[in-house]
């Protein structure tokens, strides 16, 4: 009785572990019919008080099909600085089809602007209000050689002051090698900093508790060129005050593993655009040099 | 329609099986010729029913596979009086619909042996799972347990097993439900209009009563299916006073695995994997005359999956375990006729281990990560029917709940990183639940039954939360049919913070505290069910409208496994609210030969939270607008016997890239270091749940042969199924990936899905002594 029941439950599962591991292992089944809304404008770029610079296009259908890169040009686009009231101040202009600016738009800080797009067979789009922001400038910028942050290592300080209201800021650092720009390999070394603020680019209001504000970034001098590593000379560091919109840009980076089931929640693309997509922000900020120890 | 009501008295008791001794739940007991007057039994087999005084009054006792018991009953007081039904040997009469005054509105109770006849995956019986065959339920992911209740999530499901919370009934990644279906006399689900005695959850009520034992003489039970094969004894202690039941199950996955244990030990090269999985059910029970019962009840149950393998030189191993405990103690007495005590005290617990290793000596790599999860409660409940007079029920009781949380230890280790050790200890909360009930029902015309209750439930932790939850049903009958409306409020003070890709490892059982409110739901219903002697046939038509608040989810672009994402009260997006309507349609057909159903679902399932999907509305994951189910069983002769299902679903929804568009980051070149002033291009994603995918159907058929042994007295079965007869590809993984177009040597974008089960053969044997 035992043996028969033992017999018919190995033979069983054999039977079943073989269908199991069969029918799991290849089953692509390839295209999946995914749903596509339609051709929507896109605008990124930023307002500053001294210059604008807008880049255009529009969306495609990427799914089962080749695209080039072409047909993310917009046809016969026409991009417009609105002010607060609605009306047309500038319409930029494009060398390209693409990218679009304007030179000394004299934009006034606290002041609101709207953008609108319209191009040929696409619905218009228009960006929510962005608001320019006042000029911080830093107070000072102090340097040490630190070798607890790994060789060739130096620590840079960034003191400002943070004014009143609700603002925004920026930074961006790269090193350089005889005048050529690069990513630089840093990192904010302030604890309290890196929980509240999540060391993006852009931070909120609330990452500066009192007026006098520091930001301390670790910043490695090894430079990458042509695969070989040599010290850089000089740190470039862009620092101002920027609008909300790009702290939601920067907060909503996708990830490389945005698409990958289970690991996380899939973040929507942010965009401040009605019937389309992008971002566009204000920015008033300074590019600064320094030597690097 | 108003009828002069004579005086009246108290018929109360239990209805058994004859053969062995059990109380049968939900017998039907109708007075002959008014198909207005009936009861049901209710969870311990037992019933009361006013009846007229001095009056002889015909009663037929029915209950799916017994003969019925018609009698006559002649009293001019309250008296208690138990009745016994025979089983059917050999079907030949159809059975009897039920009559209108026992038809239930809200409440899916179908017999386990007619649940146990769906053809199911691998040929395995699976309550839970054929419990979707009901309208205004749906399933997740393929071939998983999880239900979806109109509209709610799985853990708005009370799962109830003899009056113990069951957290997680899920075997085998969720491919098999906890519940051993030669352990479980009767299965219960409330899907709204909820009764005030029962509560914690929004969506669903599923109580499950496991098997009490033959109390006449000793029975066994063997299933031998493809995954696991269970063995269930019972008996009695003292004849017709006190039996047992003692089942296990076990899945084999793990014996035929162990020759891959073997291999590894001795080449570490060899990968090993197991995976085991086991439930145990015990049940004692003892009655002390006719007024007295004590049920003693004991459920464990275990799963395991262990992986170890080299990857690149790298050793990685990973183990998973989880598991449930419960235990009841219950104590029944009846104060004569009128008066029925019921007192629980149960205690649960659940578990949940998750680790990860990955060492490589040459690489100095070195990490490993490691998280638990539990749950412990203890409880006290008591509850008091009163027939206070014929026409009036009182219901009254309280809980008492004593939890423990340990929502989240973690302890994350590092040499590459040079994190020697990140160990997090989220608090561990010991919250006291407490609740207060009464129901009244009150019937002043045989025609008409009011039952309107109200529950008051108290939570403490960090904060104390307090709730009045209001419940009312109007029931109305005009001959066979009967008509229906409810409004239920619904108070549940945990919530389970799921992942919405996969389930379990993310998923986190958590109490509501000072930042997560308790979650609540108010949800009216109402519906027509109406049923044909003649034809054999009973049909339902219900509508509901569910609004659900303080919902919690994950932020977006969480990232389950960063470091910084470990205090699960950072990471979720609070205050969600939820909306869902639908209207569900049933046909019941049933007959000597032939038994199934029809039903189908048209509903809509919406969520909203601030924080995600710009604070607008999106579909649900599983907002499936169209839900048909069929299942019929058939039998050929008196020893085979044919099953079909079909289910077709509407596309799970899944938030996917919309499509492409420039770069946003690097073309505004508003970082001067990126030096990527090209034409780039990036996905974007246009809202939440903004996909749907492709519809979800499949048919399934089995064929069972039913003969007895050599010895008498054996009867067994063999059955043969197939899931997925016709191969249909349903998506269980999706991804978006890009291949190489030879044609125009450019890359192209797709989306591709698995599937995971597609025409499965099983094979099930299965005998009784």
């Amino acid at each position: 009785m035992f043996t028969t029941i033992y017999n018919t439950a190995i033979a069983a599962t054999a039977t079943s572990l073989l269908l199991i591991f069969t029918q799991c292992s290849s089953n692509l089944t390839g295209d999946l019919d995914i749903e596509y809304e339609g051709d929507r404008i896109t605008v990124n770029g930023y307002l500053s008080p001294d210059s604008i610079r807008l880049t255009v296009g529009k969306t495609v259908n990427f799914y089962n099909r080749s695209y080039s890169p072409e047909e993310l040009i917009a046809s016969n686009a026409q991009v417009f600085l609105l002010n607060s009231t609605g009306e047309v101040l500038y319409e930029l202009n494009s060398p390209d089809r693409v990218t679009f600016s304007i030179p000394n738009p004299h934009l006034i800080v606290g002041k609101n602007y709207f953008v609108k797009v319209t191009a040929t067979g696409l619905t218009d789009i228009k960006s929510t209000p962005i608001l320019i922001p006042e000029f911080v400038p830093l107070d000072s910028i102090a340097q040490t050689l630190s070798e607890p942050l790994g060789p060739n290592s130096n620590e840079v300080a960034l003191y400002f002051s943070d004014v009143p209201g609700e603002n925004y800021y920026f930074t961006s650092l790269g090193v350089t090698k005889n005048n050529l720009r690069r990513n630089a390999i840093t990192g904010i070394i302030d604890d309290q900093i890196n929980q509240k603020c999540y060391a993006i680019g852009a931070f909120p209001d609330e990452c500066f508790q009192s007026s006098a504000a520091t930001l301390r970034y670790g910043i490695q001098k090894n430079y990458q060129f042509n695969i070989l590593y040599e010290q850089a000379d000089s740190l470039i560091l862009r620092f101002g005050a920027v609008s909300k919109e790009l702290l939601e840009l920067e907060k909503n980076r996708p990830s490389d593993n945005e698409f990958i089931e289970g690991i996380n929640e899939p973040p929507l693309t942010y965009s401040n655009i009605t019937n389309g997509y992008g971002v566009v922000f204000a920015q008033n900020w300074l590019e600064y040099k320094v030597p690097l120890k | 329609m108003l009828v002069a009501q004579s005086p009246q008295v108290i018929i109360s008791g239990f209805i058994k099986d004859t053969e062995s001794g059990e109380n049968l739940v939900g017998a039907t007991l109708q007075l002959i010729g008014s198909e207005q007057q009936g009861t049901t039994t209710d969870n311990f087999g037992h019933y009361s029913i006013p009846l007229p005084k001095n009056q002889a009054t015909r009663i037929r006792i029915t209950y799916f596979g017994f003969n019925p018991l018609d009698t006559l009953i002649l009293s001019d007081q309250d008296i208690n009086m138990d009745f016994g039904l025979t089983g059917l040997q050999l079907r030949t009469v159809d059975i009897m619909a039920n009559p209108a005054g026992t038809l239930k509105h809200n409440i899916v109770q179908i017999p386990v042996e007619r649940l146990k006849a769906i053809p199911t995956l691998f040929g395995q019986p699976d309550l839970i799972k054929a419990l979707a065959f009901v309208p205004g339920v749906s399933t997740g992911t393929e071939g998983t347990t999880g239900l979806y209740v109109r509209g709610g999530t799985p853990d708005q499901n009370l799962l109830l097993l003899d009056g113990a919370t069951v957290y997680n009934a899920s075997h085998l990644f969720g491919f098999q439900s906890v519940f051993d279906p030669s352990a479980i006399k009767d299965i219960k689900l409330y899907k709204g209009g909820f009764p005030a005695r029962y509560g914690g959850r929004l969506s669903s009520i599923i109580d499950i009563t496991m098997k009490e034992g033959n109390n006449q003489q000793h029975k066994g039970e063997v299933t031998l299916g493809l995954i696991n094969s269970s063995l269930m004894l019972e008996g009695p202690l003292q004849k017709g006073r006190s039996s047992y039941m003692i089942s296990g199950r076990a899945a084999y996955l793990g014996i035929l695995l162990l020759p891959t244990w073997f291999s590894s030990r001795k080449n570490e090269d060899k990968p090993f994997n197991t995976m085991l999985s086991n439930d145990f059910n015990i049940k004692i029970n003892h009655e002390f005359g006719n007024k007295d019962k004590i049920f003693g009840s004991f459920y464990w149950g275990d799963d395991q999956y262990v992986t170890r393998y080299k990857e690149e030189g790298s050793a990685i191993s990973t183990d998973l375990k989880w598991g449930n405990r419960t235990a009841s103690l219950r104590y029944i007495h009846s104060f004569g006729s009128r008066c029925f005590s019921n007192t629980l005290i149960n205690y649960t617990a659940y578990h949940l281990k998750e680790s990860y290793k990955k060492s490589n000596p040459q690489q100095l790599t070195d990490i490993s990560f490691l998280r638990e999860s539990n749950i412990r409660e203890i409880a006290l409940k008591q509850q008091f029917s009163i027939n206070l007079k014929p026409k009036y029920l009182i219901i009254a009781g309280f809980e008492l709940i004593q939890h423990e949380f340990n929502p989240d230890n973690i302890a994350f280790r590092s040499a590459t990183f040079n994190l020697d050790s990140l160990a997090t200890t989220s608090q561990k909360f010991t919250p006291l639940n407490t609740a207060v009930f009464v129901e009244n029902e009150w019937s002043p015309y045989t025609w008409f039954t009011v039952n309107g209750g109200l529950r008051a439930s108290f939570f403490n932790n960090q904060r104390s939360y307090r709730y009045i939850e209001p419940r009312i049903n109007i029931t109305a009958r005009h001959r066979t049919t009967s008509f229906n409306i409810a409004y239920s409020r619904t108070a549940q003070f945990i919530h389970l913070l799921a992942n919405n890709s996969l389930g379990l490892f993310s998923d986190l059982w958590v109490p509501a505290t000072s930042k997560v409110a308790p979650q609540l739901s108010d949800q009216i219903s109402g519906g027509i069910i109406f049923k044909s002697t003649k034809l054999n046939l009973e049909g339902s038509v219900e509508g509901y409208y569910k609004k659900m608040y303080h919902q919690i989810d994950y932020q977006q672009g969480i990232d389950f496994f960063s470091p910084g994402n470990f205090d699960w009260q950072q990471i979720v997006a609070t205050n969600g609210k939820g909306r869902s309507r639908g209207i569900e349609w049933m046909l019941k057909k049933e007959t000597a030969r032939y038994n199934g159903w029809i039903s189908y679902t048209l509903s809509w399932n919406e969520r909203q939270f601030d924080e995600i999907n710009k604070g607008v509305w999106y579909p649900f994951r599983y907002d499936r607008r169209h839900n048909l189910n069929i299942t019929t069983n058939y039998n050929l002769s008196q020893k085979w016997k044919i099953g079909a299902n079909f289910i077709y679903q509407t596309g799970a929804r899944i938030t996917l890239p919309s499509g492409v568009m420039q770069n946003n980051t690097d073309y505004a070149n508003y970082d001067p270091f990126l030096q990527t002033n090209t034409f780039s291009q990036s996905f974007y994603v246009s809202g939440r749940n903004n996909q749907k995918l492709p519809a979800y159907h499949r048919m399934d058929l089995s064929l069972t042969k039913s003969f007895h042994s050599r010895k008498k007295h054996r009867p067994s079965q063999l059955s043969f199924g197939v899931y997925n007869l016709y191969a249909r590809r349903n998506p269980y993984s999706i991804s978006v990936g890009s291949s190489l177009d030879p044609l125009t040597n450019t890359y192209k974008f797709g989306g591709s899905s698995r599937a995971l089960f597609v025409f499965i053969p099983s094979i099930a044997y299965n005998t009784h002594w």
